[in-house]
């Protein structure tokens, strides 16, 4: 028997080669995406503009394929992980952060990851495959809090610029007219800076970028995220000061005790985002198990905020959040991976 | 006025192919031209595409020797993968062919002495060039694993150079019992924390998944991270 396909995460040209090829009117295309994305329906029976006989052709074959989360983890704080079956039977996590009247949703867009960072749980299921436009959208779709989400961070599971051309499929649902109309401005991609796909990124989207640091030394970096061998931090921040909406850039620095968290790295930063009117979002360590690496005390966590404002550099210290649950990326999903192995 | 940012790694070089020889199922190795006077380091890359205005290039370990007589081609060591775009192209490349690559580039290189390389599968490329390229080694260890012997390129070099300090695994290939039966991560964990050094630095190449379980192997038998170096296929 066919699988039917799922008609959630297409985008409009797609959806218009799929009424092309059933010879259907020219604007069901929208009309279809309308029922998915903004009145939710739950079946192709319910998208009332569209004939009937269209509607028939159209449930041969797809479905509405939004898929209900399997696990849901609530913190103390409000923070909430979502747990979603991938079509391959893997599992990924989304995390849900309300802050006053915001709900921040953090997505994935991998099942593991290739880039192996030092500091990371989902770096250490390795690379089990990339998510459909399909399965990002319904991270989104499917959560209780789904149309009260102010904003959505891509920075769950797995590197966006990874799987570029989902990531940028579902960025186009997201803020595109006959979808969910977002500004870009609500999104931000998180990325360790992997260059090709980086230049794509900033050429064809404008939403946020989110550039993980976490040391200006090529040699202390290299031994966070390997990814340093290729594409120097150095090499990404040329990219980044040739662009000219520097305001949707900024950077993620985790602070780990007495390996970057110095005068002297301080001092670097500034030196190596000097012409750049970027901020750094510094943040706290959420430890995972066997990690050789230590967060940096409270006491000089500030320290070197204030020490980065003293250069000028702008620096906001991101609140830790659901730590009862584990909301650091990939840690229930690994965890669940290698209980199973 | 904001600057134009020029690509770090533009495809300026056309190499023609030399050579393509398949050394087991869906594995080979390509050589194509280098030109005369270009130089790398051994662990270094190339980005490189058959068709640059339809297939993004994609990088490769440069497996050959910096020097000697190699010096007039590059050669890379790959596997087809299952609906790969460009490696499936590569491996349809024929002598007198072209392919249009980049110049050598990358930050993953070594010492000649104190280095422990860590590799599994095609991740031996840049300890091969390495190797290649050295005549005397002090204290180099290699552990090297493949699924069976025909996979575990260079072990004949690595054998006569490094003598005991190459340790070659087989994990799907019993006909060799003096050879280590077992993945590298095997090894390692049924390996005396003694006997790996500290003040050696170990650098690991290959996919995310061996990476990534040989670095905790590593970490767990009391190696420091900033001793610990990776190249990651990703
Ligand atoms: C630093 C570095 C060094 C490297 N060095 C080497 C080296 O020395 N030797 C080597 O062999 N490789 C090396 N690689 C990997 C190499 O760059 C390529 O990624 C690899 O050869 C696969 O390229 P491809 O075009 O065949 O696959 P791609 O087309 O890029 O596909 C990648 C994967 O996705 C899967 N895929 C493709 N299309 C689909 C689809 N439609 N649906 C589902 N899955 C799909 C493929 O099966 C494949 O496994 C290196 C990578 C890096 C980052
Ligand atoms: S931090 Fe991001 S890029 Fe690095 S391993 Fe984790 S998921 Fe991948």
């Amino acid at each position: 028997m066919e699988l039917k396909k799922p008609l959630l995460g297409l985008t409009l040209t797609e959806l218009q080669a799929i009424t092309q090829e059933h010879s259907m009117p020219t604007f069901a295309a929208k009309q279809i995406a309308d029922w998915i994305y903004r009145k939710r329906v739950t079946s192709i029976e319910e998208m009332s503009n569209l004939s009937l006989g269209d509607r028939q052709k159209l449930c041969e074959h797809y479905e509405i394929g939004a898929k209900k989360y399997q696990h849901l983890y609530a913190s103390v704080d409000g923070t909430k992980k979502y747990l979603f079956a991938t079509t391959k039977g893997n599992g990924i996590e989304s995390a849900l952060i309300p802050h006053e009247n915001h709900y921040t949703l953090c997505v994935s867009t991998q099942v593991g990851c290739k880039m192996g960072c030092l500091f990371c749980m989902t770096g250490k299921q390795g690379f089990q495959g990339q998510l459909s436009t399909n399965e990002i959208i319904n991270q989104i779709y499917s959560i209780d809090e789904s149309e009260q989400l102010t904003n959505i961070v891509y920075m769950g599971m797995g590197e966006p610029l990874d799987n570029y051309s989902e990531t940028i499929k579902s960025i186009e649902i997201m803020t595109a007219d006959y979808a969910y109309a977002w500004s870009p401005k609500r999104i931000t991609v998180s990325t360790v800076g992997v260059i090709p796909t980086l230049i794509r990124f900033l050429e064809e989207s404008k939403c946020n970028l989110a550039v993980s640091l976490h040391s200006p030394f090529d040699e202390e970096r290299l031994q966070l995220m390997p990814i340093q061998n290729v594409y120097p931090i150095k090499e990404v921040i040329q990219v980044l000061k040739a662009q000219k909406n520097q305001a949707r850039i900024s950077f993620e620095y985790i602070l780990f005790a007495g390996v970057n968290d110095s005068q002297k790295h301080v001092n670097e930063l500034a030196r190596l985002l000097n012409g750049l009117s970027a901020h750094i979002n510094l943040m706290r360590f959420h430890a995972i198990p066997n990690s050789p690496l230590k967060g940096t005390s409270e006491e000089k966590l500030k320290e070197f905020q204030s020490a980065l404002n003293k250069k000028g550099i702008i620096t906001t210290i991101r609140a830790s959040r659901g730590e009862d649950i584990m909301a650091a990326c990939g840690l229930l999903s690994t965890l669940q991976k290698q209980g199973s192995a | 006025m904001t600057a134009m940012y020029i690509p770090l790694h533009p495809l300026k070089f056309k190499s023609k192919i030399v050579d393509q020889i398949e050394i087991y199922k869906n594995h080979f190795i390509l050589s194509f031209t280098r030109e005369p006077e270009e130089r790398f380091m051994a662990g270094q890359l190339l980005a490189l595409t058959t068709a640059p205005d339809t297939i993004p290039p994609r990088l490769y370990s440069i497996a050959s020797a910096e020097t000697a007589e190699e010096s007039t081609c590059y050669q890379i060591y790959y596997n087809t993968t299952k609906e790969g775009q460009l490696s499936n192209r590569l491996a349809a490349l024929k002598a007198g062919d072209e392919l249009h690559r980049s110049s050598p580039f990358g930050q993953f290189i070594f010492p000649k002495s104190k280095s422990y390389f860590i590799a599994v599968g095609t991740g031996i490329a840049p300890f091969l060039s390495k190797i290649k390229s050295t005549d005397h080694f002090q204290e180099v260890k290699l552990l090297h694993g493949a699924k069976n012997l025909e996979l575990l390129l260079g072990h004949e070099i690595f054998s006569s150079k490094l003598k005991k300090n190459y340790i070659p695994c087989l994990s799907q290939d019993s006909a060799y019992p003096g050879l280590f039966q077992g993945r590298v991560s095997d090894y390692l964990q049924n390996c005396d924390a003694s006997k790996l050094p500290l003040d050696y630095h170990y650098y690991l190449c290959g996919s995310a998944e061996m990476v990534v379980q040989t670095r905790d192997i590593l970490l767990s038998k009391g190696v420091p991270f900033n001793l610990i170096s990776a190249e990651i296929y990703f």
